[in-house]
């Protein structure tokens, strides 16, 4: 069974910024946003992977999105850079954002798939896009592809 | 019915059946022995009725009915109206299988239909006939008192409560892709464990304390001079002492008896020895002995594959050789279960015909492992058997689906931080040690530094520390270090190069430590910065990605908060000999 | 020889003399030799001789008596023979004595000879006993026999003392007559060798003192010529003199006059001095209000930079708001995050989470207008620091350079004052200098004066020296003269030179004198002081 909020045919995302861009995630996929965090560098470890923080007890991976998206890795700026931390099943997982923007209440008709041919590494991470009447648009991220990059980066370096 | 309500009901009810099955299932297996036939018998049929009414009601009919079905051959016998012969005992233990099976499948709604129908008719059949035949047969064996009291069985005591530790967070979107090169991950989320009820009462005593202290602190905090330090420390010593006594008696919570284990490798041994036709006994010891849950999990398929092949190739097909040997002519193998140290150990032991170590080594020059005898040692010969590509494949038996082989066992005893060593003599037996830590959360660990990082090593991971100089660092070879140290030479494995992959860091006549490590007989140094201190961390994991990296074993919190990674010294040093 | 003329004409006499006298010693001596030879001779030998001779008389008269009176015999002649015969015998041990005394040979033979003297007496006694008792003529004729023997040996020992008195005597008066001899020659060698001597030696010794005198007449004479030539010298020298203490006075003068002009600089510049000394107190007085009123501006400087701290304080002031506005900037953006992990807790709650969300929205709202409001404070904040900071920056600037300026003109005075200390400074030296300058020249004045002094001194010394000169050339032709009698002495002719004439001399002396005395009339006034040159 899954649970939407098909009531009011309004879905909750989070709205951040990354980058130049703006990407959402849905709010029910997110479980926390942290701000004020100690990420702890792991040696040997994938680029795109900032290092480990801890929430409550939790150790939780931080994967840096700038970096996934452009290869440059996120600047820190303070009362900016956030951790939203994502849920999923075995472990949460944390992305590095530049700037958390606000809780947006995006109409379902509104989000629109998008198509494949966007070759740029973007494309595999995003799986739709939000454009509201008042002509907001942001790009919604894709978790799976997310939690799975790995893989995906693995294909792009070999 | 309220959907959240309903999901509840069914976490409960697969949980519950579970446990039942296993039960069943270990009655079963008892009754095979011939042993408290009665008791057996109205327990499994008590189980069954109980489930039958708990499937209805959720809505599971097909199951419902299933149980009913193997309730009415399970009255059969009890009646005597059939025999309890090995045969119908095989179906009833197949019929538990089939049940078993099935709640992991409705849990994920998996489950096909007439899915039972086959073995119901099986059943039906086997009623019908023996229905038709009249006096069943009773074998009744006078047992030994002794195996008696070696099998006390698991009886349900009535103040046992059910609690669920449940994390009931519906999340049914996310696909997880099942990460097959891993041991397969317990799914904290939807489990629930039994506890005695004296556990819970002890925490929540201690929790009262604790929050009696804490606010005893909390007092002394506003007025602090000289002579409330003393009380401070007071306060905070007690503090020490209760935390420490909630910490083991968290831990113990999730300790749980290894006898189920023991019961569904007994199934395992009964049903691999009928299937190549071998006479074994299976005896257990300390089958109370209480090990971490997750540990007892995940020891389920390593020691299921063992036993069988302590079944199938370890016990002498031929009873005739075996009494020639001067050995019964019913094979034994035995599971011990007993703390040793700090560690829990596992025996598996059998009296086969063992292991012959020059066909071990020409098989492994056959499979390409090594190319000579003289590459490996001889102590090393009988760990050929993990090593990857040595399968059991040139024996005929087909390994039923868990697609383990001895390399998968080895791997996932090195998850939980154990090792296995196997011993054997020909003609004689092999014995497997299987050498767990015992408490896999918190460990006493060592906080390093190296490369400007810290990083926590468990103390049970090296031997000895000792403060070095920069000179006493010599190249053996590019890239390649080795330590003299009072007197004696020994390969050095320094920590940043390892962890950063940066090879180039020349050594300065600075102050350095180094760890020694032993490992197969040989003693290794780690080159580290610094000793920071001693640590007592709980050992958390982390994610898979992380943890695929070489030399991480996992993750832990410092009292600042920050997260420090727990490394795998023995990781480091395999990787180190191979890439060497 | 070193010795005085005294001394070589004693010596010149005294040898002579001494000779004369050791001769006269030597003869004297000679003399006495003789005569004691002769005495010798006389005493000893003659003695002899004539005792012998003596005895040889007595004895013959001896005999004589003897025989006589053998042969009368007796009568009283005999007695009386007997007496004479005992007379004769005492003169004869008389002259045995005195012969033994004086005899130079062997006096034994002297002695013998007594003692057969003694028995041809006694003998003779005997004898005449004999005879005059008429005995038997053979007893006497062998006393007889026996008296002429020993009158026999008696003589000729008697002869032999004879003979050797004789021969002593010839012996003594050969000595006598050759030591005669000798003594006559020796005293004739001595004198002549003496004479020789004395002659030489007063030869060379007059000869020398002689060339001595001559030398010395002649070094006199040459001395006495220089003498006068140098007197002449002198007259000129005098002379010459005269006109350089002439010129001296002249000079003297003009030195004065120097000095006076001098004088009068020296003290033009101590009044300039004073003067410049005056002035530069001044300039220190004038320096020093300027440092105090430079020290106000400074003071005031101080007041501003002051102040400006008061500006920086209330930036500091302003720049805490802006760090309060930092830590709501903080509080909102917490607010803003715990909205939206309040969005993300409602969402899970679904159903019950509903109006959950909507407060969190309305807080995100809020957070979004505190963030706003907060901005904004943060905008005004910054501009006020800023234009804060640009005030008290210019302050600041104005002030340094306020501060700059103050500090040139404030080494700029202090250059000053310590310029116009210097000049105080140099003007005290001035003025010590010009006193210095005024002793000095009033010592130089003196020293002129004595000078003067010295000059008219000069000038008389000059016209004495002359005169001197003149009478020194007298007497230096007097001394000529004399010079040439003295070697007309010695000499014993008039020598080559010619007396000098004395009128030269004379007349030389008179024209220096004169001139000396012409040029006295110039006197130079003794001035003391400084004033006192007005009086010139």
């Amino acid at each position: 069974m899954e649970v939407q909020a098909e009531k009011n045919e309004i879905k909750k995302h989070l709205v951040f910024r990354v980058g130049d861009r703006v990407l959402a995630l849905p709010l029910i996929n997110i479980f926390e946003i942290v701000t004020d965090f100690n990420i702890e560098p792991v040696p040997n470890s994938k680029d795109y992977i900032s290092g480990l923080i801890n929430i409550r007890g939790q150790i939780i991976k931080v994967m840096d999105l700038n970096y996934m998206f452009s290869k440059k890795y996120t600047e820190y700026r303070a009362r900016q850079t956030s951790i939203v931390v994502i849920e999923t099943a075995n472990n949460n997982v944390g992305i590095l954002v530049d700037d958390v923007l606000r809780v947006g209440n995006f109409l379902i008709e509104e989000i629109k798939s998008i198509p494949k041919s966007m070759n740029d590494r973007m494309s595999n991470l995003i799986e739709k896009v939000y454009k509201s009447n008042k002509s907001e648009m942001c790009f919604i991220l894709s978790l799976d592809k997310i939690l799975t990059v790995e893989d995906d980066l693995k294909g792009e370096s070999e | 019915m309220d959907e959240e309500f309903l999901a509840e009901l069914r976490q409960c009810f697969f949980e519950d059946s579970l446990e039942s099955f296993e039960k069943t299932e270990a009655c079963f297996i008892d009754l095979e022995k011939q042993n408290n036939i009665e008791e057996n018998l109205d327990e499994i049929s008590r189980v069954f009725h109980n489930i039958k009414g708990g499937a209805k009601s959720i809505g599971f009919n097909e199951l419902g009915d299933f149980c009913h079905i193997t309730e009415d051959l399970i009255v059969a016998i009890k009646k005597n109206e059939l025999p309890l012969n090995s045969s119908n005992i095989d179906c009833l233990l197949k019929s538990n299988d089939l049940l078993k099976e099935s709640l992991s499948l409705l849990e994920n709604n998996q489950l096909p239909k007439n899915y039972f129908k086959q073995h119901e008719n099986k059943i039906n059949s086997i009623i019908n006939k023996e229905n038709t035949s009249g006096v069943g047969e009773l074998k009744v064996v006078p047992e030994d008192t002794a195996q008696i009291q070696e099998q006390i069985q698991p009886l349900e005591k009535p103040a046992e409560k059910n609690i669920n530790i449940n994390n009931t967070k519906v999340i049914n979107e996310l696909k997880v892709k099942p990460n097959l090169k891993t041991a397969p991950r317990p799914n904290l989320g939807n489990q629930s464990i039994k506890m005695p009820l004296n556990k819970i009462d002890n925490l929540i005593n201690l929790f009262g304390e604790q929050s009696i202290n804490l606010s005893r602190l909390n007092n002394l905090s506003k007025d602090i001079n000289k002579d409330s330090i003393k009380e401070f420390r007071g306060a905070l010593d007690s503090l020490n002492k209760l935390t420490h006594d909630l910490q083991q008696t968290v831990l113990s919570l999730r300790m749980i008896k290894v006898d189920k284990l023991f019961s569904r490798l007994e199934r395992v041994v009964r049903e691999t020895a009928k299937q190549v036709n071998k006479k074994i006994v299976f005896h257990t010891n300390g089958k109370d002995s209480e090990l971490d849950k997750t540990i007892v999990d995940a020891l389920l398929d390593p020691l299921t594959h063992m036993v069988r092949n302590a079944v199938d190739h370890g016990i002498e097909s031929d009873s005739t050789s075996r009494i020639f040997s001067g050995k019964d002519e019913i094979g034994n193998i035995t599971l011990s279960a007993m703390r040793r140290g700090g560690n829990f150990v596992i025996e598996l032991t059998d009296d086969g015909k063992g292991m012959d170590k020059d066909k071990l080594v020409a098989k492994a020059v056959e499979k390409g492992i090594i190319n000579s005898k003289d590459e490996i040692k001889e102590n090393d010969i009988f760990s050929l058997i993990f090593k990857k590509g040595f399968s059991s494949a040139e024996q005929l038996t087909d390994v039923s689906g868990r697609g383990v082989g001895m390399d998968v066992v080895n791997q996932m005893i090195s998850k939980l931080r154990g090792h296995c060593e196997i011993n054997s003599v020909v003609g004689e037996g092999s014995v497997f040690t299987i050498t767990l830590p015992l408490s896999l959360a918190m460990i006493n660990g060592t906080l390093v530094r190296a490369n400007q990082q810290n990083y926590v090593i468990p103390n049970s991971d090296f031997c000895q520390t000792a403060q070095i100089q920069g000179y006493m660092i010599k190249e053996s070879n590019i890239n390649d270090y080795c330590l003299e140290y009072s007197g004696s030479v020994y390969p050095l494995l320094p920590l940043h190069n390892i962890l950063s992959s940066d090879y180039n860091k020349k050594f300065e006549d600075n102050n350095y430590v180094a760890l020694f490590v032993d490992y197969k007989k040989d003693k290794f140094a780690i080159l580290l910065d610094d000793l920071v201190s001693q640590e007592k961390i709980i050992l958390k994991k982390v994610d898979e990605e992380i943890e695929s990296i070489n030399g991480i074993l996992g993750g832990a919190i410092l009292g600042d908060g920050n997260v420090v990674l727990v490394l795998e010294v023995k990781e480091i040093i395999e990787n180190y000999l191979m890439v060497s | 020889m070193n010795l005085t003329l005294g001394c070589k004409i004693k010596a010149i006499l005294a040898i002579p003399i001494t000779l004369l006298l050791v001769f006269g010693i030597y003869s004297y001596f000679e003399m006495k030799k003789i005569s004691q030879l002769s005495e010798k001779l006389y005493k000893h030998p003659y003695t002899v001789s004539n005792s012998v001779r003596d005895l040889k008389i007595y004895i013959t008269e001896m005999q004589n008596v003897s025989e006589k009176a053998h042969q009368g015999l007796v009568s009283n002649k005999n007695i009386r023979l007997v007496e004479s015969l005992d007379s004769k015998n005492k003169n004869v041990l008389a002259s045995f004595a005195l012969i033994k005394k004086r005899f130079l040979g062997d006096k034994v033979k002297v002695i013998s000879a007594e003692k057969v003297y003694k028995n041809w007496y006694n003998k003779n006694l005997m004898l005449i006993e004999l005879a005059s008792k008429n005995q038997p003529m053979e007893k006497i004729m062998a006393s007889k026999l026996e008296c002429a023997r020993l009158l026999k040996s008696l003589s000729l020992k008697t002869e032999y003392l004879l003979n050797f008195a004789n021969s002593k005597g010839k012996l003594f008066y050969e000595n006598s007559k050759r030591t005669n001899k000798e003594a006559s020659v020796n005293l004739a060698v001595f004198l002549f060798i003496s004479t020789l001597m004395s002659i030489m030696f007063s030869y060379f010794t007059v000869g020398s003192i002689n060339k001595k005198l001559r030398k010395l007449t002649e070094d006199l004479f040459s001395n006495a010529s220089q003498v006068s030539v140098e007197a002449k010298e002198i007259a000129v020298s005098s002379s010459r003199l005269s006109e350089t203490s002439t010129e001296q006075a002249s000079s003297l003068q003009e030195t004065a006059s120097s000095l006076e002009e001098l004088s009068a600089m020296v003290k033009n510049n101590v009044s300039q001095a004073e003067a410049s000394s005056l002035k530069s107190h001044e300039v220190n007085s004038k320096s020093l209000d300027l440092q105090g009123k430079m020290n106000q501006i400074i003071k005031s400087m101080e007041e501003i930079t002051k102040s400006n701290e008061d500006i920086v304080s209330l930036v500091k002031v302003i720049e805490i708001i802006g760090d309060k506005t930092r830590i709501i900037d903080d509080i909102v953006f917490q607010t803003k995050i715990l909205s939206f992990n309040a969005s993300v807790e409602a969402e899970r709650a679904g159903e019950h989470g509903r109006g959950f969300s909507v407060v969190a929205q309305e807080v995100s709202k809020l957070a979004e207008v505190s963030g706003s409001s907060s901005r904004e404070i943060s905008q005004i904040v910054k501009t006020s620091i800023e234009k804060a900071k640009n005030i008290s920056d210019q302050n600041f600037n104005k002030v340094k350079s306020g501060n700059e300026f103050v500090k040139e003109a404030a080494t700029a005075l202090l250059s000053m004052s310590e310029s116009s200390s210097e000049i105080t400074q140099s003007s005290e030296n001035i003025l010590i200098a010009s006193q210095d300058q005024s002793e000095g020249i009033a010592q130089v004045n003196q020293a002129v004066s004595q000078l003067d002094q010295a000059t008219q001194q000069n000038a008389s010394l000059a016209e004495q020296s002359a005169s001197a000169g003149a009478e020194l050339n007298q007497q230096s032709a007097k001394m000529m003269n004399s010079l040439f009698d003295l070697i007309q002495i010695i000499d014993g002719k008039k020598r080559a030179m010619s007396k000098q004439p004395l009128d030269n001399v004379v007349s030389i002396n008179k024209n220096i004198t004169e001139e000396v005395h012409e040029e006295k009339p110039f006197k130079l006034s003794k001035t003391g002081t400084s004033d006192g040159w007005s009086d010139i």
